[in-house]
């Protein structure tokens, strides 16, 4: 092979990696002024102010500090101190145009509240039992229901309420 | 002797030619590849060097609110180029200032939905009140408020900021940012930048089968020494379980009061002292990681009808460190079932219950944390308003309170069925849009991920007085707007009951579980037909940012009616407990669930973390193993009936540099109430880290 062949394969070569090198640099470092800057406004970017690889060498020092040493590395650096921001509130739901019900006076009366608030009948069961006060709609045969959800033998503690116990020996449902 | 003719190329230089193109390829293919339209910066006029006609940046406005004194200006002292930009505010007053870009589509940027973006802006500013904030173009609502990244600290040479922002939310095209100053002081920005910053999600293989889509559970080898009627995440990964007298009299007719710590490390289990019955009571973690146990049952309901439940004075605080209960002074009020909410100062607010005599409490009980005590009647605002039984008091980011509907047993409150409360002004304001709130009795409601959205989901819901079929609707609120109203939801998927009977279209649940997870979706699971009985076998996952719900996720094997819960444990997996039917039996089984997220490949490590004490408005450095997609706090758990009030899901915006990660915290405590928080990362396989434990206030 002749040295002009040599001569001619070298500099292809050259030209692709100058190619690939541009291409992947081009990605990496555009002017961020330029690439969206409207054209007009383009004209009046000078040369004053911070260079970009003025830049790229504060972003270059920040990354260094940034790299851990080790997997431990975050362990040693202390947290970036930002001063004491106050909390930061944004202004929503203010209900402009909703009536606020302000507070009245200390009641005189208490709010009542039925004993059989968690609606279950204490007149039957044990303490810890809970025959509803309302058995679910649709249920006809409130014993069977009973029995289908596991009371079995069930007291009639106080008043059959709900006349679960019609032969009166104070057995519900039995 | 001829000479033979010489070939073009002979093998020994084609051999040096095929050895040099397999050089330069490899070495081509080997470069790092930057990813598609990452370089491209999205912002016009970034430099802030184009001037429309009324001197200002082209692209660029003036925006803010509130009464301060305040002055834009275009200066001549630029980072580069020859102008910058700045804010003043001059006098203190309501609100903020924020150079904003405009918001049309000539100078919005362009985004897609789930793609993350780099943000970065040189900046001066002599106060530490600044912010970076987000605008998104919602193609059905117009431009809406999405979210703030990070604050800026204070600085008088050029400085850069960067922060990646969340996923775009679906149906947004553009967004707009900038940074917002809102205390006195001057901000000077240059140099904008946005990159399009999206991770590749790597291929996922899943050789799990239906534990792929559907997450598997698993019923533990051991019971619960306990009738785990209360569930509280300890600041050291372990579980308070809190039974009281656990809704047994005869154990309350002995005084056998129980409580147990639960290891999830290791499976055990070890008792703990328990002074009185809290069994009904409200409970929070303080601040410190210590959790304020407040109330309980004094009596049982007699069974001729003369009273009913009677609540106890009594608080206590458990302390993880010392696995005990100390006694603080008395609340102003018997508190038998009370709410309890821990406000952006670490103090809390409980709201509502049964008092000393079975009548409904109405007194504002006020837990000061300075003080560690219980302030008295006349040193808190009163309303005298009764709240019914376990409000679900949530904390807004302003600090006032936004009663969701959801409450434990009977109708619901008188009026629309849920309000705002607000503490400081003493006021309460109804809103509007809950359906069936009168049947929202043990429904869940939950702020979603993030907390800085500000929206609540409320799922569900019964009556244990009617006792009608408990419904499947749910109500969404978003409480950005000005005047909040519920919209209806999604309906959660139908389950089986009993015996796999499916439930018809109109059947729902009660007592739900709903569980905020890593991954920013709520998981719900649990729940029956009807007042303590007819379990529900169904479960879904609910994801805000599509508002939908992904129904036939793999059900809890046991029923979880009356006195269950669930919660998230520090390992991403989800665990139930309790079950207490009408038939007065209670089952012991616990269950862990893992999402589908942990079958889906390798798990995110935090290999590294600069502290584990976050103030306010501050970033913290970690370092990690894989690429992340998100980070965020989520707080432990303290749940009972269906109420975890003080559950939350607060994002850390990012600031990522390979795998080194700043995770900026939110300045705002009404976010994030102080205390102790489990720090998750995500990757881009979508699968979390198991937590870290940070402190944050």
């Amino acid at each position: 092979m002749s040295r002009m062949r040599y001569t001619w394969i070298g500099l292809g070569a050259a030209v692709l990696c100058a190619a690939a090198t541009w291409t992947v640099v081009d990605q990496r470092t555009p002017d961020p002024r330029l690439l969206s800057t409207p054209a007009a406004a383009q004209a009046s970017l000078g040369a004053t102010g911070t260079s970009r690889a003025d830049q790229a060498a504060d972003r270059s020092v920040k990354d260094r500090a940034a790299t851990p040493e080790k997997t431990t590395a975050a362990a040693a650096k202390p947290p970036k101190v930002h001063g004491t921001p106050a909390p930061f509130v944004q202004p929503f739901a203010g209900q402009p145009g909703r009536a606020r019900i302000r507070p009245g006076k200390s009641p005189k009366a208490p709010v009542r509240v039925t004993p059989n608030v968690d609606g279950c009948d204490r007149n039957y069961g044990t303490k810890a039992q809970c025959v509803p006060v309302t058995f679910p709609k649709g249920v006809t045969d409130r014993c069977a229901w009973l029995k289908a959800h596991g009371f079995t033998g069930v007291p009639v503690a106080a008043k059959d309420r709900q006349n679960l116990d019609p032969d009166k020996n104070k057995i519900a449902c039995g | 002797m001829s000479r033979q003719p010489r070939p073009l190329i002979s093998r020994r230089d084609r051999l040096r030619i095929a050895q040099f193109i397999v050089l330069t390829l490899v070495l081509f293919l080997g470069l790092p590849q930057v990813p598609a339209g990452a370089s491209a910066n999205l912002v016009g006029n970034p430099g802030l060097e184009a001037l429309d006609g009324t001197g200002f940046p082209v692209c660029w406005n003036q925006s803010g609110w509130g009464s301060n004194g305040y002055a834009f200006a275009v200066t001549n002292t630029p980072h580069s180029g020859t102008k910058a930009m700045s804010v003043t505010i001059s006098s203190a007053g309501s609100g903020d200032r924020k150079a904003m870009m405009i918001e049309d589509t000539s100078c919005a940027p362009n985004v897609t939905p789930g793609h993350q973006y780099d943000l970065s802006v040189w900046y001066q500013t002599s106060t530490p009140n600044t912010v970076m904030t987000m605008f998104r173009h919602d193609v059905a609502q117009g431009w809406v408020y999405w979210t703030d990244l990070a604050s800026l600290p204070v600085t008088t040479a050029w400085t850069q900021s960067t922060v990646r922002t969340p996923q775009v939310p679906p149906n947004t095209d553009q967004v707009v940012w900038g940074v917002t100053i809102y205390g006195v002081g001057t901000l000077q920005t240059d140099d904008y930048e946005m990159n399009d910053a999206t991770e590749p999600a790597p291929e996922q293989s899943c050789s799990a089968g239906a534990a792929c889509t559907q997450g598997a559970w698993a019923v533990m080898p051991f019971n619960s020494p306990v009738r785990s009627i209360h569930a509280v995440v300890l600041r050291n990964g372990d579980v308070l379980l809190v039974a009281g007298s656990g809704n047994n009299p005869d154990d309350f007719a002995a005084k056998t009061f129980k409580s147990a710590i639960y290891h999830p490390g290791n499976g055990t289990f070890t008792n703990v002292t328990t002074p009185e019955d809290l069994f009904c009571s409200g409970h929070v973690q303080l601040r410190d990681g210590r959790v304020l146990v407040m109330g309980g049952n004094k009596d049982y309901p007699a069974a001729d009808g003369s009273h009913g439940y009677k609540g106890l004075k009594n608080s206590y605080v458990f302390d993880p460190a010392t696995n005990t209960y100390s006694r603080v002074n008395d609340m102003t009020a018997g508190s038998w079932y009370p709410s309890a909410t821990e406000l952006g100062n670490g103090d809390v607010i409980s709201l509502g219950g049964l008092g000393e005599d079975s009548n409904g409490m109405v007194a504002t009980q006020y837990f000061s944390n300075a003080e560690q005590r219980w302030l008295g009647l006349n040193e808190a605002h009163q309303t005298w308003s009764f709240w019914g039984l376990y409000p679900t008091m949530i904390l807004m980011q302003d600090g006032r309170l936004f009663y969701s509907g959801s409450h434990v047993f009977g109708n619901g409150l008188p009026g629309t069925g849920a309000s705002i409360y607000d503490y400081g002004a003493n006021t309460v304001t109804p809103v509007d849009g809950l359906r069936k709130k009168d049947e929202r009795d043990q429904s869940m409601s939950v702020l979603l991920p993030p907390a800085q959205d500000q929206k609540v989901l409320t799922m569900g819901g019964g009556n244990i007085e009617s006792n009608p079929d408990a419904h499947r609707l749910t109500d969404l609120i978003d409480l950005k707007p000005a005047n909040p109203v519920y919209t209806a939801g999604p309906p959660m998927p139908g389950g089986t009951l009993t015996g796999g009977v499916p439930e018809t279209a109109a059947q729902g649940k009660m007592y739900v579980s709903a569980v905020l997870l890593p991954d920013g979706k709520v998981f719900e699971t649990g729940g029956g037909l009807h007042n303590r009985a007819d379990p529900v076998y169904e479960a879904s996952m609910y994801d805000p940012a599509t508002n939908t719900f992904t129904p036939g996720l793999a059900t809890d094997p046991v029923p979880r009616t009356y006195h269950s819960s669930a919660f998230l444990l520090p390992d991403g997996r989800v665990m139930a407990v309790g079950d207490n039917p009408g038939n007065g039996t209670f089952d012991m089984r616990m269950s862990v669930y893992s999402p589908p997220y942990l079958f889906k490949g390798a798990r995110p490590h935090i290999t590294g973390i600069s502290d584990t004490q976050w103030a306010y408005g501050s970033q913290h450095t970690i370092n990690v193993d894989a690429p992340i997609l998100k980070a965020e706090l989520i707080r432990p758990a303290a749940v009972t009936h269906s109420s975890d009030p003080n559950q939350r899901f607060v994002d850390l915006p990012m600031t990522v540099n390979g795998n080194t990660i700043g995770l900026n915290l939110t300045s705002n405590p009404n976010l994030a109430p102080p205390g102790w928080y489990m720090l998750f990362v995500v990757g881009t396989n979508g699968v979390p880290s198991v937590a870290k434990w940070v402190h944050v206030g």
